[in-house]
């Protein structure tokens, strides 16, 4: 016979499996495409995603709201990028400098669209995240705000900086 | 003029998207507490195997780093054609349909056979492994994007021709899934 207080903690663990499963059920995909875009390859992308679920679920007894779980994964998902692509940046361990996007995506997904990808990781993070959660996740402001943790009107001047940056480099100016 | 940048955008981040399908996402690894187990022992464990895993991945990564602006164009295309390529299946390839194994000579004449003989297809070229490898450098040279690949790296494929954009998808439709087909692509 279990003891009451293993009991109860029995039935947390249940409620927190099942919601926190239902939910990587309907956004795990969308959330593995955002960070593909975020980090460049599909390896670190899946990590990326799983570590934000986990976190969620051990932080599921304190998680009031069930409706801010998927903007707190969200988030989870973008610092999770950020780590890896700072990882990258520290040349220790003979990495490879940057990796933006592999040899072989590129060529998946056509050249034209593969200049546009290496033009996206040419932007500061903030306006890549900000590119991508409007124009790929289709965030509205609001909902883009709460991700990146930043006000409404940031994200409009972010987001404007980003397309104009993007729009230079595109034509190869500087 | 921002008109057709963001449409640029949207386009290249639908198709980025699509090379991720329901078929890559694993399962969740909550690692649920059985006998009495902590609940938090396997968690703990699976992040930290995540987290060697993401420094392999980091490790074994090709490079594309961009300094400078990109000023090539993309090729030209024929007019009034629509092109489709099809990549066959490479060791690397996460695709699990591929088993980590490259595409046998068999499946890639399968392939090119289901293609040739399907309606509206005008041209099926293959690109091996060679050639895709020196396009690749080609396309590449001089630019600001500075690219590590060897030969084997970017997968061999078909490029098909079709005449018109509905007989594209339709290859696309046909050619997934087949032994040996990694991903197709909508050029």
């Amino acid at each position: 016979m279990k003891p009451g207080g293993e009991r109860a903690r029995a039935a947390r663990e249940d409620e927190a499996t099942i919601a926190v499963t239902e939910l990587y059920r309907g956004h795990a995909l969308g959330l593995m495409r955002l960070a593909l875009m975020m980090v460049g390859d599909r390896p670190t992308a899946e990590d990326v995603v799983q570590e934000a679920f986990l976190g969620l679920y051990r932080r599921w007894p304190n998680v009031q709201d069930r409706a801010k779980a998927l903007t707190y994964v969200r988030s989870a998902v973008l610092n999770g990028c950020r780590s890896a692509l700072r990882r990258r940046r520290r040349p220790f361990r003979g990495e490879h400098l940057p990796p933006v996007w592999s040899a072989e995506a590129q060529v998946m997904v056509g050249e034209e669209r593969a200049e546009v990808m290496v033009a996206l990781h040419r932007l500061p993070v903030r306006q890549r995240e900000a590119l991508v959660l409007r124009y790929f996740a289709e965030l509205s402001e609001r909902e883009t705000a709460e991700a990146m943790g930043i006000s409404s009107g940031t994200v409009k001047s972010t987001t404007s900086r980003a397309l104009a940056a993007l729009g230079r480099i595109l034509e190869g100016e500087r | 003029m921002n008109t057709s940048i963001e449409e640029r955008l949207v386009d290249t981040l639908k198709t980025v998207g699509d090379t991720l399908g329901p078929e890559d996402v694993p399962s969740l690894e909550l690692g649920r507490a059985h006998g009495g187990r902590s609940l938090f022992a396997r968690p703990m464990l699976i992040v930290a195997a995540a987290a060697a895993s993401v420094a392999v991945a980091v490790g074994g990564v090709a490079v594309v780093r961009g300094e400078g602006p990109l000023v090539e164009r993309p090729l030209a295309r024929p007019s009034g054609t629509h092109q489709v390529q099809v990549f066959l299946c490479r060791k690397t390839s996460s695709n699990p349909t591929c088993r980590h194994r490259n595409a046998t000579q068999q499946q890639r004449s399968e392939v090119r056979r289901a293609i040739t003989s399907m309606e509206g297809v005008e041209k099926v070229e293959y690109e091996s492994l060679q050639d895709a490898w020196e396009r690749f450098n080609d396309r590449f040279a001089g630019s600001a994007a500075k690219v590590d690949a060897k030969v084997g790296d970017i997968p061999d494929s078909f490029r098909v021709m079709t005449r018109t954009a509905s007989d594209a998808r339709k290859v696309r439709e046909n050619a997934l899934g087949r032994d040996g087909v990694d991903q197709v692509v909508i050029l």
